[in-house]
């Protein structure tokens, strides 16, 4: 029941979850739902009672009594209110130093390269290696295999835009002059969006593009067919 | 003729004829700020059709007209009407002083402030239009006029911006002068109203945070016009400089609105609970402890901009523990409930209303205190919804419990009490229509600032949360016809105001309503604490802060 539940409110409140990360942001963000949600309905009830109480006796007066009472029930809450803010740091710092930790080494680095309004996007050719004469560029796709761990290098020509892959839950703003590195591992083969989530010029609503999670055979397959379709007109490649 | 109106309107220093100009601007710059998102909400429920009295909504001045809408709200309507108008018209008469303690530097700041105003509307009709890069105006979008296509629009931007800011610089000085010099005899400062003390407290936030953004301003029309590169990175500049400077001083700037704010709702929450506010000293160190925590927690903002990922630790430590004070101000409140003799009022309703619709905006800033959270929260319309759960119930709600509070003093007359009541619901009820659905838009991944999220294919199903959020502004802006017609009907024949109607205990009540240009006749001396009340046969009855002598 209880897991019924869960699994239809995750279905009305977020996009289908396709990578590691998802399903733990997801968790933390009900983990917090569910501390700072006890909280704001005690507070709003302790609210009501008090205000229909005050209705009550309106008129008739009954005048405060006891603030070193009053103190002690403001500074307890206040505690409570630390106590649960400790819970979300700790665990929420975890996952953070996971989501931003450096990627692993067999990671496939893949460069992309925002500019006003697309993403240009760098593959390895099949030799697994970015910047040699087989990489495979993309205008707004990016072609990845299931289950295997990617490093998007974000670099940005002109202005601040954001990488955004919402079923990824991936964000991360791209800044000209610097080189971001960020990584996720996709679990479900499938076309998902990636969208610009940084206001960057009148183009910036249409500046989407898609990820495409291939299952690892069908990857060789478009990693051959991509990078053969490139290498059989080299003067083309060459300009 | 002219002469009598240049002496009374123009170059007054009567603070209670300043205050009154702050709100003017004020509620002037609302009507524009509110046709602004009037229009970002129509194309975002139906793109592509014409909007009524506008027309086709094209991308560019989308944007520029979200820009408008942050800005004129923030620096245009919010700081004018909570610090401006209240702030001038009651701290002189809260501490019992014939004028605030400039009064010449008063009248400076309302001009620089009509002037900053004045350059930021004209930016709406220049060739190119205004600024188009939100009200954050991020380098370099906001830099070079090749990636928007907006060139003078900027520099104007950025003039205004400063100009508010000189204005809202002098008239912190002059709080702080008056409250801490101007104070009645027997006023100590342990007997301040706390309206008062927030408007010491935002003064204090706003001298200390405004000079780097200040500087930023200045750097940034370097940037753009004398080839320097602060904010360039191929000029060996750091585009991530500008949201350090800009964010040091945006969430300070955040409690300089909601502090006023609060100081409102102590006051309304004293009167009609006829009683004193819960923990008047915890309040105060509940206050301070905020502001101090509010110059170390901007980068929160920034925890997905690309800047050390080691930053997020410390910020989100402090943005968290910042609710620890915030949650004392609120249980003060609530605690201000026990034992009440609750007077039913209009102001009364706005304040409760506030404090409810504040707690949501709280506790939501808690998911984007959390580093991990906010790389998928951020820049959705969560944060959007989110920010207008604190803004809006401090700036509108708190300002109209405010202004229904105050009418009497400042205009003589009584607003009608039951159109007041009618006013709280449709503005409370439709500003959760408007906001509750768009908490969802951010969890399913909607991205703010959007001009057509028709654009992605993720973001069709969601075209109903925007329909829904639509018609509930344009129900939400239709609803304050009901204030204009209240205050306009009000000050034609409303009935005449004595000088404290509402049974309050603090200076202000001690003046007829109006108060008259010196607005005490006689000294008052303060000889107790504010907000006392007693039992008596005939119910409760305030006890007011002061005794009135004549003048040795």
């Amino acid at each position: 029941m209880v897991l019924l539940w869960f699994s239809s409110i995750q279905r009305w409140l977020w996009p289908p979850a396709t990578s590691t990360f998802a399903a733990d942001i997801d968790a933390l963000f009900l983990m917090i739902a569910s501390v700072v949600g006890l909280w704001l309905a005690a507070t709003l009830a302790v609210l009501e009672w008090l205000l229909w109480k005050a209705n009550r006796r309106r008129r008739g007066g009954g005048l405060f009594a006891a603030e070193a009472r009053e103190i002690r029930w403001i500074v307890v809450a206040a505690v409570g209110v630390f106590v649960s803010d400790l819970a979300i740091e700790v665990r929420g710092q975890r996952l953070w130093e996971q989501l931003v930790s450096a990627a692993p080494p067999n990671a496939l680095a893949i460069r992309v390269e925002a500019r006003q309004f697309a993403w240009t996007v760098l593959h390895p050719g099949p030799d697994g290696e970015l910047g040699t004469t087989d990489d495979i560029e993309l205008q707004n796709e990016l072609h990845v295999p299931v289950d295997q761990t990617v490093e998007v290098r974000l670099r940005s020509r002109d202005v601040v835009h954001s990488f955004f892959l919402p079923t990824v839950r991936l964000k991360q703003d791209v800044l000209p002059g610097t080189e971001v590195r960020r990584w996720f591992v996709p679990t479900e083969v499938g076309t998902f969006p990636i969208a610009c989530a940084e206001l960057c010029g009148f183009g910036h609503y249409r500046m989407g593009g898609r990820l495409v999670v291939h299952s690892a055979s069908d990857y060789q397959q478009w990693l051959f067919s991509a990078a053969g379709s490139e290498l059989s007109t080299p003067e083309a490649g060459a300009q | 003729m002219t002469r009598a109106f240049l002496r009374q309107w123009v170059f007054s220093l009567d603070h209670k004829v300043i205050g009154k100009q702050y709100l003017a601007i004020g509620v002037a710059m609302a009507a524009i700020g509110a046709f602004a998102a009037y229009i970002m909400r129509w194309q975002l429920a139906f793109p592509n059709i014409p909007a009524p009295l506008y027309g086709l909504v094209d991308p560019g001045p989308y944007n520029a007209w979200l820009t408008m809408h942050g800005t004129i709200m923030m620096f245009f309507v919010a700081m004018p009407i909570l610090l401006g108008a209240f702030g001038n018209f009651f701290i002189p008469l809260m501490v019992g002083a014939h004028d605030m303690a400039f009064p010449r530097l008063n009248r400076a700041s309302v001009w620089i402030l009509f002037v900053a105003s004045v350059v930021l509307v004209a930016s709406l009709f220049v060739e190119e239009g205004p600024a188009a890069a939100g009200w954050t105006n991020y380098a370099p979008l906001s830099i070079d006029p090749m990636y928007t296509g907006v060139g003078i629009g900027f520099d104007l931007w950025l003039v205004a911006v400063f100009l508010d800011f000189v204005s809202v610089l002098l008239s912190g000085l002059n709080v702080l002068t008056t409250a801490l010099n101007m104070r009645a005899p027997g006023l100590s400062l342990g007997r301040l109203p706390l309206f008062v003390w927030t408007q010491v407290v935002a003064a204090v936030l706003f001298v200390f945070s405004a000079g780097p953004l200040m500087g930023a301003i200045l750097m940034m029309l370097g940037d753009r016009h004398l080839g320097t590169g602060f904010f360039v990175a191929e000029r060996g500049g750091a585009p991530l400089l500008w949201q350090h400077l800009f964010w040091f001083f945006g969430h300070p700037e955040v409690y300089v609105i909601l502090l006023p704010a609060l100081g409102i709702s102590f006051e309304v929450f004293a009167t009609f609970c006829r009683r004193p506010v819960a923990g008047y000293r915890w309040l105060l160190g509940a206050l301070w402890a905020s502001a101090g925590l509010s110059f170390l927690v901007w980068a929160h903002h920034m925890f997905v901009s690309g800047m050390s990922v080691r930053l997020a630790l410390p910020f989100s430590i402090t943005t968290i523990i910042i609710s620890v004070p915030f949650a004392m101000v609120v249980f003060a409140l609530i605690a201000t409930l026990r034992g009440a003799a609750l007077e039913r009022s209009t102001a009364m309703l706005f304040a409760l209303g506030m404090l409810a619709t504040f707690l949501v905006g709280g506790v939501t800033g808690i998911f984007l205190g959390s580093p991990a959270v906010d790389m998928y929260l951020h820049d959705t319309y969560f944060v959007v919804a989110h920010f207008h759960y604190t803004l809006f119930p401090s700036v509108v709600l708190g300002g109209f419990a405010g202004l229904y509070y105050w009418f009497p003093k400042m205009f003589g007359r009584m607003l009608d009490e039951s159109l007041g009541r009618w006013h709280f619901w449709l503005t409370w009820l439709s500003f959760h229509a408007v906001f509750l659905p768009l908490f969802v838009a951010g969890t399913r991944g909607h991205m703010r600032r959007v001009y057509d999220p028709t654009q992605y294919e993720f973001l069709q199903p969601l075209l109903p949360i925007h329909r829904i959020a639509t018609v509930a502004a344009i129900v939400l802006l239709a609803s304050q016809m009901v204030v204009v017609w209240n205050v306009v009907r009000t000050l034609w024949k409303g009935q005449r105001a004595e000088g404290n109607p509402w049974g309050g205990t603090t200076l202000e009540w001690a003046t007829p309503s109006p108060p008259p240009a010196e607005n005490f006749m006689r000294i008052v001396q303060v000889t107790r604490a504010p907000y006392g009340y007693e039992q008596t046969g005939s119910g409760v009855q305030p006890l007011p802060q002061w005794v009135e002598r004549d003048a040795p």
